[in-house]
């Protein structure tokens, strides 16, 4: 399953883990386990969790295409104990509808489980999503 | 989970990291300790720096914002133990009109000599929006 937005977000993964993560191939759900979970809890429209990557693929296709986050950058990495590491990292993107700018930041926390991740809790600023939304519908 | 103050939470979970005699949030901090709120609205506070700054914040937002106490539902900590990761919710009073709304944070936590020196706490600004306006409980203009 092919998504060009989320190659940026890939990258940075890819880098930030190193030999700790062996992918499946180059896409960012070649990352994730089958049976991984991924959760949004601050995502604009209200909590999001969806479990699987056939379930992610489905969500991803739907919002595919609306933001290029065109690079992400590492603020931090912690790792921790019981395969868990923490990320802050922020992206300077793009609204693709409006050209509105989308420099959103963000929070996460992966777990690890035999080279790939079984866990993505990800952690952002829903009013600049909704900012831009109110900006697009006044017609800006 | 129990629900328990924060400050206890971050005793159970720091524990010997934590100077021992310690009883509330605020003296968790080192004296040059730093409190965060990444995702606070632009037209509130962000960072404060030291524990005279952090106080007199406290002491403010106490008078219009209450905790109920919060739920632990993650605790992640670096094999060196100087970097902790908390998650935990809980329910937030608007002391001016007496409701409340439910809130979720993950915390960024540095231990330093007994002591926090870094506190980054990110919190969800959409219920905070709605209950005390766009820029929270204690809009920077305000900020004594």
């Amino acid at each position: 399953m092919d998504f060009p937005s989320l190659i940026p977000f890939t990258r940075m993964v890819t880098r930030a883990l190193a030999d700790r993560l062996v992918p499946t191939g180059s896409e960012y759900l070649d990352m994730f386990h089958d049976d991984a979970v991924f959760d949004f809890p601050f995502s604009p429209g209200g909590p999001v969790r969806v479990e699987g990557k056939a379930k992610m693929a489905e969500f991803l296709s739907s919002i595919e295409g609306g933001t290029d986050f065109r690079e992400f950058s590492l603020d931090a990495s912690y790792p921790m104990t019981g395969d868990i590491v923490v990320m802050e990292y922020h992206c300077r993107g793009r609204d693709a509808k409006s050209g509105l700018p989308y420099p959103q930041r963000y929070v996460a926390v992966l777990q690890l489980r035999d080279g790939r991740l079984s866990l993505l809790r990800e952690y952002l600023n829903p009013l600049l999503n909704m900012a831009i939304t109110a900006a697009t519908k006044a017609g800006a | 989970m129990a629900i328990r103050p924060l400050q206890d939470i971050l005793k159970a979970e720091l524990g010997d990291l934590l100077a021992g005699e310690a009883t509330s949030f605020l003296d968790l901090f080192a004296e040059h300790g730093v409190l965060e709120c990444p995702f606070a609205p632009d037209g509130a506070m962000h960072q404060l720096i030291g524990k005279p700054a952090i106080a007199a914040y406290l002491k403010q937002l106490g008078a219009i914002q209450g905790s109920g106490g919060m739920e632990l539902t993650g605790s992640y900590v670096t094999p060196a133990r100087d970097w902790h990761v908390l998650e935990y919710r809980g329910l937030v009073e608007n002391r001016r009109d007496g409701t409340s709304y439910a809130e979720q944070y993950l915390a960024v936590v540095r231990t330093e000599d007994g002591r926090i020196t870094l506190f980054r706490e990110y919190w969800n600004p959409v219920p905070v929006v709605a209950s005390f306006g766009p820029d929270g409980p204690l809009p920077l203009g305000e900020v004594a």
